[in-house]
């Protein structure tokens, strides 16, 4: 016979009962529970109550400008701006053009980014009276360019070569052009070592990830070639840039750099960047390989019994379903990345971190009793984990909206 | 032996397949013994054996999924050799379908079976879904065409696996252990399609346990033991009177 399908038993739901099933089950757990609740309750108010109430925050304050751009000269600071807006403008055309599925994840990005701009934008408007008028254009350009392109659907043939072109956009508005006499940009130069704090860090991330990826997916596929030279020269390059650490490369890079380029001196920062790249590249290339390894025989064997070349194969069926599996150690590696920019310090360079630790020498810093430290590194901590944070939701938007079929 | 000999080289007919002093090893491994086959247009091959006799191999030699080391294979009368272009233009004539499945599972059912006409065929995107909703309709799952493979059953998915090798109207199917992965409930819906499609005239080579399938449509069954091609024969004289002791007793074994 037949059994009825029965409806589920009845679960015990609501914050009380989940409290009882997992805190109070038992006495032994109800009083490990107290004890921890009390103990977290005391941590978080104490430091509630040191940030409120104690800490020195004027400093903080007063340095946002040094921590944003550093030396910056002052009558220039459009010329950041405008790297921000041309940025900001794109990303609103991304998010414009951009559909359903993964475009999703664009566009929740842009929303979390306005969001971000915006709040800027209102402390500028109230406190920093010298850049309000620049935030209200950053938010205007950031609205107008989604609307272009929503208005305008053929600009995104245009939007990979816009990207491109914005980096050298950007790094030409922030550098300007050296030499002396007449300059006909009428950008006069500003020496790196102007030049840094969070404009300097977000610079060296973003381009840092942009070119690690297809490097390191280039040394994953080049350490699977028959070719014994090419293979051969790629697990070698992977395992020396893996034998030592980041510090040692910038160090290298910025000393014996030029020493092989026969004298040649590129900027530091151009020297850092390299170093940065170069050695994200190898743990890049690590993580694809795993995903290769991880792809059924299978799905090279169909790719190839149906025809394909060997680019195609590689293009459409192989990298989309490797890199898929491993989003989460490739974010993991840009957050990684994003984060150890803060080393660049030791090359002369002066990324937030390095501006920070400045602020806190400075002699109306020391005037302050117990000095303000800890103001500016709960400060940076803020900052970092919300970009981190920020990363870490796209990953998993992203791994959500790819893992299709899945019954 | 007389009629061995003459079941390898079938009377008339035009050949497709030629296999002749093929040999090929794993390392040490001897797995594929001086096999000589050869297929007609229109023919239907049927392969048994038992697991490890290499008839998975002989197949996937046809199409280059392995390398042979010795002997020669012409297909369409294009030898395989190193020469890429010779296997490109062989794998754009043979399709093949694998015990897994192979679907890509990133890819919508439509996707996966428009992509190598698109590619390879260099064919419209509209045209190619049309010919693929044709095939689809053929192996009668066209309103699946939006969904995942992972969304289907295993007969389903083979079924697309089919529709994808047909697409690129292939003069030649290979088929490798088909419906060796699948429910016993669903063997039937694939074996199915396959016998519509010998029917049809359709080149076939079929690696598979079903011997019910080898009765109705082979028109020659081959018995591969460890390496070597032990006895080929039509299905009646091959299932009613087996010439070889080894093609006895692994028939008393599954029948």
């Amino acid at each position: 016979m037949l059994q009825p399908a029965l409806p589920p038993p009845v679960r015990e739901t609501g914050t009380l009962a989940w409290m009882r099933r997992n805190l109070f089950s038992n006495l032994w757990n109800a009083l490990i529970s107290v004890v921890a609740l009390v103990v977290i309750a005391w941590g978080v108010l104490s430091l509630l109550n040191w940030m409120v109430f104690a800490a020195n925050w004027d400093r903080v304050w007063a340095n946002l400008r040094l921590m944003s751009i550093f030396r910056y000269p002052i009558e220039l600071v459009w010329r950041p701006m405008a790297s921000v807006m041309i940025v900001i403008f794109l990303f609103g055309m991304s998010a414009g053009l951009s559909k359903d599925g993964t475009g999703r994840i664009v566009r929740s990005a842009y929303n979390w980014m306005m969001g971000f701009v915006g709040f800027i934008t209102l402390v500028a408007l109230f406190a920093f009276p010298s850049v309000r008028f620049l935030w209200i254009a950053v938010v205007v350009l950031g609205v107008a360019g989604f609307w272009l392109a929503r208005a305008v659907p053929v600009l995104a043939k245009a939007l990979p070569w816009l990207w491109i072109a914005s980096w050298f956009v950007s790094l030409f508005f922030l550098l300007g052009v050296g030499g002396n006499g007449n300059n006909p940009t009428g950008l006069e130069f500003v020496p790196p070592n102007l030049w840094g704090g969070i404009i300097l860090t977000f610079f060296f991330s973003v381009t840092g990830i942009v070119l690690c990826f297809p490097l390191g997916i280039a040394l994953a596929l080049g350490r699977q070639s028959k070719l014994p030279a090419i293979k051969y020269f790629c697990i070698f390059y992977i395992e020396i840039i893996r034998g030592a650490p980041l510090i040692t490369w910038l160090f290298t890079a910025s000393l014996l750099l030029p020493l092989f380029l026969g004298g040649i001196r590129p900027e530091a920062i151009i020297r850092a960047q390299v170093a940065i790249v170069l050695f994200a590249a190898a743990y890049m290339a690590e993580n694809v390989r795993g995903g290769l390894q991880a792809l059924p025989k299978g799905q090279r064997e169909a790719a190839h019994a149906l025809g394909l070349t060997p680019w195609d194969s590689m293009r459409l069926i192989i990298l989309p379903q490797a890199l898929r599996s491993v989003i989460p150690a490739i974010v993991g590696l840009f957050i990684g990345l994003f984060k150890d920019t803060s080393l660049i310090t030791i090359v002369g360079l002066f990324d937030l971190f390095a501006v920070a630790l400045k602020v806190a020498t400075q002699p109306e810093s020391k005037l302050i009793a117990g000095g303000i430290v800890r103001e500016l590194f709960i400060f940076m901590a803020i900052f970092y984990w919300f970009f981190c944070f920020r990363m870490s939701v796209a990953s998993r938007q992203l791994e959500q909206e790819l893992g299709l079929g899945t019954r | 032996m007389d009629s061995v000999v003459s079941a390898l080289a079938p009377t008339g007919g035009q050949t497709i397949i030629d296999i002749s002093g093929l040999n090929k090893w794993f390392g040490d491994f001897h797995v594929l013994r001086n096999i000589n086959m050869s297929v007609n247009k229109g023919e239907v091959v049927v392969v048994i054996g038992p697991s490890g006799s290499g008839k998975s191999t002989l197949i996937r030699c046809v199409n280059r999924l392995e390398e042979h080391q010795q002997g020669k294979i012409v297909v369409d009368d294009i030898e395989l050799t190193d020469d890429v272009r010779n296997i490109d233009k062989i794998r754009r004539e043979t399709g093949m379908v694998f015990q897994q499945f192979n679907l890509f599972p990133h890819l919508t059912v439509l996707d996966n079976v428009t992509l190598a006409p698109i590619r390879v065929r260099k064919m419209k995107k509209s045209e190619a879904e049309q010919k693929a909703m044709y095939y689809l309709e053929k192996v009668k799952i066209p309103e699946q065409a939006s969904k995942f493979p992972g969304q289907l059953s295993g007969g389903q998915q083979q079924r697309v696996a089919i529709a994808r090798a047909l697409t690129m109207e292939p003069k030649v199917m290979l088929f490798d252990e088909p419906t060796s992965a699948l429910d016993p409930e669903v063997v039937g819906e694939v074996l199915e399609v396959m016998v519509n499609l010998a029917k049809e005239g359709m080149t076939m080579i079929v690696v598979t346990h079903e011997m019910g399938f080898a009765r109705e449509v082979g028109d020659r069954v081959v018995f591969m033991d460890a390496g070597q091609i032990v006895e080929v024969g039509t299905p009646e004289h091959f299932f009613v009177n087996p010439q070889e002791e080894r093609t006895k007793s692994f028939l008393s074994k599954i029948l």
